[in-house]
């Protein structure tokens, strides 16, 4: 497999969908592949900042890790979205987190340099950038209004809702315990307590790997997630 | 405006533009003195332009019923309301001051137009964001990680480098918050922060009165401040 990405796989990019053919051409010309399978890191907190990473295909788990090891996920970037633009730009340079791919992954980096190049040259990738930081933003600043606010019980609810799919008119989550308490700041043990309860009132279906939401509607309310979490604190 | 004009100067994002550029600029940038206490947006409004601060605090929240999670507190030279420059403009978080706060708005046209003709600016307010986003993603990692007397002791270090007087009895901070507000930082209950500045006092850290904190030993607290226990 060839280590360029044409311009019709970026094109299939979300955040690439208002720029004009040469623009595209300019950046295609600028990426590399790279594959990671599942577990791989991509890299670590610390770490100089390599570039610009796009997912082209699969999931990747953006991490923090305390000196003693504890995980706090700071969010899942799917398909289609970018990761690592922090240090782009930082006095800093370097990454302030882990990247972990979740399943296997085909990535498209942009090289720093190129980077820095591209948003001197052209306004349009400046803007495109700008978009990308503030759905971040968004997603940091709801984390911690999560984990400064919310019971352990609504931050799973929520993480829930977040990450469901459908799947012939189910809707799924398909996140391991262990995924949950990274993305939520708890332990596993927390997590299955709390889906356990859940259960047992018939608001979720656990599967191997799977959990399946039946109603969805009722994790949103507060007092389910109270209710629960009464039990799991 | 003058005066504000020649704040904007000595904020590294703006020193790249003309002068012709910068006279520009200052006819369409205003400024406002705002009262403490006073909201100068909502979340999810839509932006109408880029706030800069010339003096005082702003502070950056997010509301959950009735509690409350503040994000950042932000002083002289910094910025807010970077989601102007998004598709739909809307800000993640409130802004409101904490003491009489002066700033300066710059409309959206006028920072459009910067981006377009300027090159080093594009990259300046890219830095600027990045900066908050790396603060922010610290304020995640010190709630997840930090138990509430780190986080207590990280907030006096911070303020102790930024607004602390070096005094022979050691670093005064003058008492920018309530106890409440406090525990709205770093994500927890007034009751808590009190007993928590009792103990930093027992442990001949810190000295509280109505007006300032004393911080007597910076070091140790900075040591308690490092600590993950979580």
């Amino acid at each position: 497999m060839t280590n360029q990405i044409s311009a019709i796989e970026l094109r299939k990019l979300k955040s690439f969908s208002e720029l004009d053919n040469n623009q595209i051409q300019r950046i295609s010309q600028c990426m590399v592949r790279r594959n990671y399978a599942p577990g791989q890191f991509i890299f670590l907190e610390g770490d100089d900042s390599t570039g610009l990473w796009f997912i082209l295909d699969g999931k990747v788990k953006i991490i923090k890790q305390s000196s003693s090891g504890r995980m706090q996920g700071l969010c899942l970037v799917d398909s289609g979205k970018c990761f690592g633009s922090c240090p782009l730009f930082d006095s800093g340079d370097s990454n302030p987190a882990d990247a972990q791919a979740l399943t296997d992954v085909v990535l498209a980096v942009i090289p720093r340099q190129r980077i820095q190049e591209l948003i001197y040259s052209d306004v349009s990738i400046a803007t495109t950038l700008l978009e990308i930081y503030h759905d971040r933003m968004d997603l940091l600043a709801k984390l911690g209004e999560c984990l400064g606010t919310w019971t352990v019980g609504m931050r799973i609810n929520d993480c829930l809702i977040a990450h469901a799919e459908t799947s012939a008119d189910v809707q799924q989550v398909k996140l391991t315990h262990e995924d949950i308490a990274t993305l939520v700041g708890t332990a596993r043990e927390v997590v299955s307590r709390h889906l356990a309860e859940l259960e047992s009132i018939n608001i979720i279906k656990c599967h191997p790997n799977v959990i399946s939401l039946l109603e969805i509607n009722a994790l949103k309310t507060p007092c389910t997630a109270e209710r629960a979490s009464a039990n799991t604190l | 405006m003058v005066k504000s004009v020649d704040r904007l100067k000595q904020i590294s994002a703006f020193q790249s533009l003309s002068p012709l550029t910068f006279e520009g600029l200052s006819r369409t940038a205003t400024t406002t003195e705002y009262p403490p206490n006073t909201i100068v947006f909502q979340q999810q409004d839509v932006l109408t332009g880029l706030y800069v601060i010339v003096s005082g605090y702003v502070k950056l929240y997010r509301k959950s019923k009735d509690r409350v999670q503040i994000l950042a507190i932000l002083r002289d030279e910094d910025f807010f309301g970077t989601e102007c420059l998004t598709d739909n403009r809307m800000s993640s978080s409130f802004a409101a001051t904490m003491t009489t706060t002066t700033i300066i708005h710059i409309p959206y046209d006028a920072m459009q137009s910067l981006l377009e003709i300027n090159p080093v600016f594009r990259s300046a307010v890219l830095q600027m964001v990045t900066n908050r986003l790396r603060q922010f993603a610290q304020l995640v990692h010190n709630l997840a990680f930090r138990d509430v007397t780190a986080r207590v002791a990280m907030l006096l270090v911070s303020r102790a480098e930024f607004d602390g007087i070096m005094t022979l009895d050691g670093v005064r901070i003058p008492r920018l918050m309530t106890q409440n507000e406090l525990a709205t930082v770093i994500g927890t209950s007034r009751e808590v922060v009190q007993r928590t500045f009792k103990k930093l006092s027992k442990m001949s850290l810190i000295e509280v009165s109505r007006k300032e904190i004393l911080i007597l030993n910076l070091d140790e607290l900075r040591i308690i401040a490092e600590e993950e226990n979580r």
